[in-house]
């Protein structure tokens, strides 16, 4: 528990526990096998998300295009089934596709950024702009509801499901395993692995890397790889679960500050580490834990943007100086948040 | 004696201009060498080219007895070339442990981090140089002798047969500075060569064995073990090519209102009852060992920290104490930081715009509208006020070198027209030319415009050339007066030792 | 204070202007309708909405921050302001009294700017939170606020003796372009002639080097957010004229085109650069770009699309010449100071 407090997290973590406890307080059902279940499924794409702009940040960046190229990668792909009105094609090609247009349009933010020096969040808002306009006035602008059997599959191939008491059944979809998946595998390439410490590295001073023997330009080429990686997957995964692809998701473009959000306040009050695996994980469960479940304990859905921006906030705010230090005497211990 | 690194006729260029022009230079086994030279003599390009940070142009460059055409980082890094830079190229969001094992994970090519190991060996690497800290802490948290330390176990782990330390004395206390002698001596018994690039004459000359002088990309001056040691004003001709005279600075007493006077102040446990007077056209100095207080104590005087207990009367005024920077400059105090990189100067501002960030205020109606032409008008004079070699207004502050960034500093408050002007550490990283320079400007605003003068310094060579009384401080508080008059150098030295201890 | 000797002309003021009329020419030679005065009416029509969220996100970038909130803040405002004009019309007001309530709507919405402008500053500057993070927390809880006011509907009827002001030309430019015009000079005047404007700068490029000369940091960045959010707040009632609507989430993607033109516009992120000049050059290549594929009928992604280009294109050409200029003028600086790259 020492331990625990200790970690740099810890006040998010807090800050989730109480949440949970005062929603289950309000309504019990959200403390229910379902309600986490139905948590789990919200979380599976956001989640997917996050991790790609964690990476980003990880090595010092920003990204305002992640979720434009995952929407467009895994649109191209369904758009050019479609258009061929193919039914029947295997999974993992398609994921592929994805994943390599994902990592063509990830090279070239890497391009705008390690070679010509621009800063990240403009590169990137550039091309996120230049993505939204050709995906829709040279690609296309309609739903895609045709998409091949193997992807809806996917889709609804559910672990576990369970009810509600109201007899509301909600499923763990296989998805979820996708995530959990890239999860542990990146918390293994970031902390155990000397690639991972190298992006830490960059992220921390990135002349002090160059003056280590990182070949820095490929190290950061490698991860934008990574990062395209990540928003390929992400974005067939999201059409999979929508058993249907649109070019401009709206729950998907323009939640790019969400993202960003959850690895912020997964940092926790030290910002040392510019984001981490287990930190990043808790703030998006925050973030969805909110949104999923504010209807469930009666509040309007029309008070939900509210609620969710102040809860941000109080994250926020628990990250600061003087955040932390109203935290830690609250709590009683000194250096609690560390 | 078997060479280490050998440089002959060597020639770099950046973008058509020599910053290595025709360089020869040796450092053999088990020696301590001090490479000397001012800024923008081309030491940290040779330092950079040595380490395979740059390329070079033509010449040989001759490592352990091998030719290298081109030479990577890691390849230096593989011949057992260290160098710590004046920053220390420490990463800030990581622990000791993996800092100072980093450059070895990377080395190696392996895939798996095993956090015991670099825990483990981290560990006997503190322990051997005798560097007492927790290996899990972050670096970000560390004061800069605790960074320097680390960085200096870094070398070590990687097995340095030369180690480069750029600058390493800047900013450790005289204590610190003995004890990182102490290892650089003990680096040497084990066959380590030590390479100082430094600034700082008089500390270097206890360590070095030899020097080596740099002028405009090339060596002007070398000696060797065993060879005589040269006088700080030899050293000083070969840097610059130039001969200073200075003159010490003289006071003439005169019974008037003192500029003005502490009483009493504290601050937390930085400093307490400080108490002294500082008179019109006064220079008075403030000395002590890193961490006694004397860096507080400035900011106190100039209302960036608030002080807990005592007051201050400026001209026979008692104006209680400073809450913030607009009290210290309403009452006409100026103040020059410590760094100017990061408190002094807007680096990517023009020149022009630098100057006039004090002053504006005062050019400035009820309405927040600024009265331009009588600004421009103030902003010229301010600006012939002193040389400054290479001065375009429309430039930014950063096309200029240390020296003259301080100078615009100084050219920033002194267009304030003030009463009172405190300067931490005025010459920290500047030319000697420049350093000259500064001292006669600071001696010139004493006599000439009757402004008092408060030098915060621990460069006893400053305090002797412009003080005429010098306070030393002592864990928080004055515990010796020193009045400047005809000492040497050494004497005045002992003087302030023996008041610090 | 532009204190640098500008006898030869600004370099990004120049490479904007050349941008901005290559762009003119190419858009007239492509449909000859382009250069006609109905056209030239109808952008200007356009033009202020961006041009007032852009003008706010500049000052706000110029210290070095960004505020994510000026759209909900405007649409908050305009919000506002229309329940208080539907009020006047549904209860039949006229004359003095209906003029009365108009007025009452701008004074309300104008302080709706100031209060969250204020909010944002001081949340940054004195909670330190990042700006980024802090306006988009703000944002949403702004927006969460419209909406729970409107229930997600949109407000509309003001009076038409207020909404003329929105489809009506004085001297043949609209209303609207007029205030863009009105703010314009006025933040020329702010950033040129002002201890604020200069201050922003400052603080921008060093916050820490600011404080050590005694400027009130965190007033200066409260001041730059107040201001950003009143000028949102203006354009939100520009919008209520136009279009007789106020809706919680109108034209949010303004956010991220305001960015888009501020930087364009030389603007630079990390604080302690922006040209006003700069800016409306960039802003009007924008509408050039939007107006002429517009009049070309082609679809308005299109326009994002182009914008996007732009950007990058604009970004890499400052790169090319920075590159440029610094091989060349390398030489000159080791001439004057005699001292090379060390």
């Amino acid at each position: 528990m020492k331990r625990l407090c200790k970690t740099s997290q810890f006040a998010l973590f807090a800050l989730l526990v109480i949440t949970i406890l005062v929603f289950g307080v309000m309504n019990h059902d959200i403390l229910s096998v379902a309600s986490l279940y139905s948590l789990a499924r919200t979380c599976t794409v956001p989640a997917i998300f996050a991790l790609a702009i964690m990476v980003v940040m990880v090595i010092g960046e920003l990204d305002m295009s992640y979720c434009m190229i995952g929407a467009f990668s895994s649109y191209a792909v369904f758009f050019a089934l479609h258009e061929k009105s193919i039914t029947k094609f295997p999974l993992l090609v398609i994921f592929l596709a994805a994943v390599g247009i994902s990592i063509v349009l990830q090279l070239l933010n890497w391009f705008l950024i390690d070679q010509l020096h621009i800063l990240s969040f403009i590169a990137t808002l550039g091309t996120q702009t230049f993505l939204k306009g050709a995906i829709l006035a040279f690609v296309g602008s309609s739903y895609i509801y045709d998409i091949p059997k193997s992807a809806v599959d996917f889709g609804t191939t559910y672990l576990l499901s369970a009810s509600y008491k109201s007899g509301v059944a909600t499923q763990l979809p296989l998805a979820v395993i996708i995530m959990i998946g890239m999860y542990v595998l990146m918390n293994l390439i970031l902390e155990h692995t000397v690639f991972g410490r190298k992006l830490y590295a960059i992220g921390g001073d990135p002349d002090a890397a160059k003056r280590a023997g990182i070949n820095v330009s490929q190290t950061r080429l490698i991860a934008f790889i990574i990062v395209g990686v990540i928003c390929g997957i992400g974005g067939v995964v999201h059409n999979c679960l929508g058993r249907c692809s649109l070019p401009m998701p709206t729950d998907l473009v323009g939640q790019e500050l969400n993202g960003i959000a959850a690895v912020v306040l997964g940092r926790g009050a030290s910002q040392r580490a510019k984001g981490t695996v287990s930190g990043t994980l808790i703030g998006v469960l925050l973030l969805q834990f909110i949104s999923n479940n504010l209807i469930m304990i009666g509040v309007p859905s029309y008070y939900q943007g509210f609620v969710t921006g102040l809860i941000i906030f109080v994250g926020l705010v628990t990250q600061t100086q003087i955040g932390s230090t109203l935290f830690s005497k609250i709590l009683g211990k000194k250096g609690a948040v560390q | 004696m078997k060479a280490i690194v050998e440089v002959q006729n060597l020639y770099k260029s950046f973008y058509g201009a020599l910053a290595l022009n025709g360089m020869n230079f040796t450092i053999n086994e088990g020696e301590i060498r001090c490479l000397i030279g001012e800024n923008g003599c081309g030491k940290s390009t040779l330092i950079k080219v040595i380490s395979g940070f740059h390329s070079f142009d033509s010449g040989e460059l001759i490592i352990n007895n091998k030719r290298y055409e081109k030479i990577t980082t890691a390849e230096a890094i593989a011949e057992g070339i260290q160098v710590i830079y004046q920053d220390f190229s420490l990463f800030p969001n990581m622990t000791i442990a993996e800092n100072i094992m980093m450059y070895s994970t990377v080395a190696e090519r392996k895939i798996h981090v095993d956090w015991n190991d670099i825990k483990a060996s981290a560990k006997k690497i503190l322990d051997q140089v005798g560097f007492e800290i927790d290996p899990n802490l972050y670096v970000a948290g560390l004061s800069v002798a605790q960074k320097q330390m680390v960085a200096i176990c870094r070398a070590i782990v990687q097995k340095a047969k030369l180690l480069i330390m750029d600058e390493p004395t800047t900013a450790l206390t005289t204590k610190e500075v003995q004890r990182l002698f102490e290892i650089v001596r003990r680096l040497k018994d084990s066959g380590v060569s030590v390479l100082f690039v430094s600034h700082k004459l008089d500390e270097v000359s206890q360590i070095c064995d030899s020097y080596t002088i740099m002028r405009n990309g090339r060596r002007v001056f070398q000696s060797d073990v065993g060879d005589a040691k040269i006088t700080n004003e030899e050293i000083v001709y070969y840097m610059t090519g130039k001969r200073y005279s200075n003159s010490k600075f003289t006071y003439v007493p005169k019974n008037d209102i003192p500029a003005m006077k502490v009483n009493g102040l504290c601050y937390k446990k930085a400093f307490r009852d400080i108490q002294f007077t500082l008179r019109k056209g006064e220079v008075l100095g403030i000395t002590g060992l890193l961490g006694c207080g004397r860096s507080e104590l400035a900011k106190a005087l100039f209302g960036l920290i608030t002080p807990t207990k005592g007051s201050i009367e400026i001209s026979g005024k008692n104006v209680g104490i400073f809450r913030n920077v607009e009290e210290a400059i309403r009452y006409k105090i100026a103040y020059v930081p410590e760094d100017r990189l990061t408190e002094g100067l807007h680096l990517d501002q023009s020149i022009a715009d630098n100057i006039i960030a004090r002053i504006i205020r005062d050019y400035t109606n009820k309405a927040g509208i600024v009265n331009v032409k009588r600004l421009k008008k103030k902003q010229y004079e301010s600006m012939n006020l002193m040389e400054v070699t290479g001065m375009i207004p429309g430039n930014p502050a950063n096309s200029l070198s240390g020296g003259n960034q301080q100078k615009i500093v100084l050219m920033k408050w002194l267009a304030s027209e003030p009463n009172i002007l405190i300067l931490n550490c005025p010459t920290v990283g500047v030319d000697v030319g420049a350093k000259s320079d500064i001292h006669n400007i600071i001696k010139d605003l004493a006599i000439e415009k009757g402004i008092g003068v408060i030098v915060v310094s621990n460069d006893n060579y400053e305090l002797m050339q412009t003080c005429n009384r010098v306070l030393v401080m002592k864990e928080g508080c004055v515990v010796e007066e020193l009045f400047i008059k005809d000492q040497t150098l050494d004497e005045f030295e002992m003087m302030t030792e023996r008041a610090e201890s | 204070m532009k204190k640098t000797a500008v006898r030869s002309f600004d370099p990004d003021v120049a490479k904007m202007l050349a941008i901005t009329i290559v762009i003119f020419v190419i858009m007239v030679v492509l449909n000859g309708n382009f250069a006609k005065s109905s056209n030239l009416t109808s952008m200007c029509y356009q033009l202020p909405e961006l041009g007032l969220y852009s003008l706010a996100m500049m000052m706000v970038m110029l210290t070095g921050g960004i505020d994510l909130s000026v759209v909900s803040i405007g649409n908050l405002s305009a919000i506002l302001a229309a329940k208080i004009m539907k009020y006047a019309t549904t209860n039949g007001f006229s004359g003095i009294k209906l003029f009365c309530f108009v007025i009452l709507g701008i004074i309300v919405a104008l302080c709706v700017g100031c209060f969250f402008g204020a909010i944002n500053g001081l949340v940054v500057s004195k909670i330190k939170i990042v700006p980024m993070l802090a306006t988009m927390a703000t944002s949403e809880i702004i927006e969460g606020i419209s909406i729970i006011l409107t229930q997600g509907h949109s407000v509309n009827g003001a009076p038409e003796q207020f909404t003329r002001y929105g489809a009506t030309t004085l001297a043949a430019i609209p209303y609207s372009m007029w205030i863009l015009i009105l703010v314009i000079m006025f933040t020329a005047f702010l950033l040129h002639r002002t201890r604020f404007g200069f201050e922003a700068k400052m603080v921008g490029s060093n916050p820490k080097a600011s404080h050590f000369t005694g400027m009130n940091t965190s007033q200066v960045y409260t001041k730059a957010y107040l201001y950003s959010g009143v000028v949102s707040s203006i354009c939100g009632i520009m919008i209520l004229m136009r279009t007789n609507a106020a809706k919680a989430d109108y034209a949010v993607t303004y956010v991220m085109q305001a960015i888009l033109c501020a930087v364009l516009g030389a603007t630079n992120p990390n604080g302690g650069h922006a040209k006003v000049t700069c800016m409306v050059l960039a802003l009007l290549s924008l509408q050039f770009l939007s107006s002429g594929f517009n009049m070309m009928h082609l679809s308005s992604y299109f326009k994002e699309f182009t914008w996007g280009l732009l950007l990058i294109a604009v970004l890499a050409l400052n790169f090319l010449t920075d590159y440029i200029r610094q091989k060349k003028g390398q030489h000159k600086a080791v001439q004057t100071t005699g001292s090379a790259a060390s």
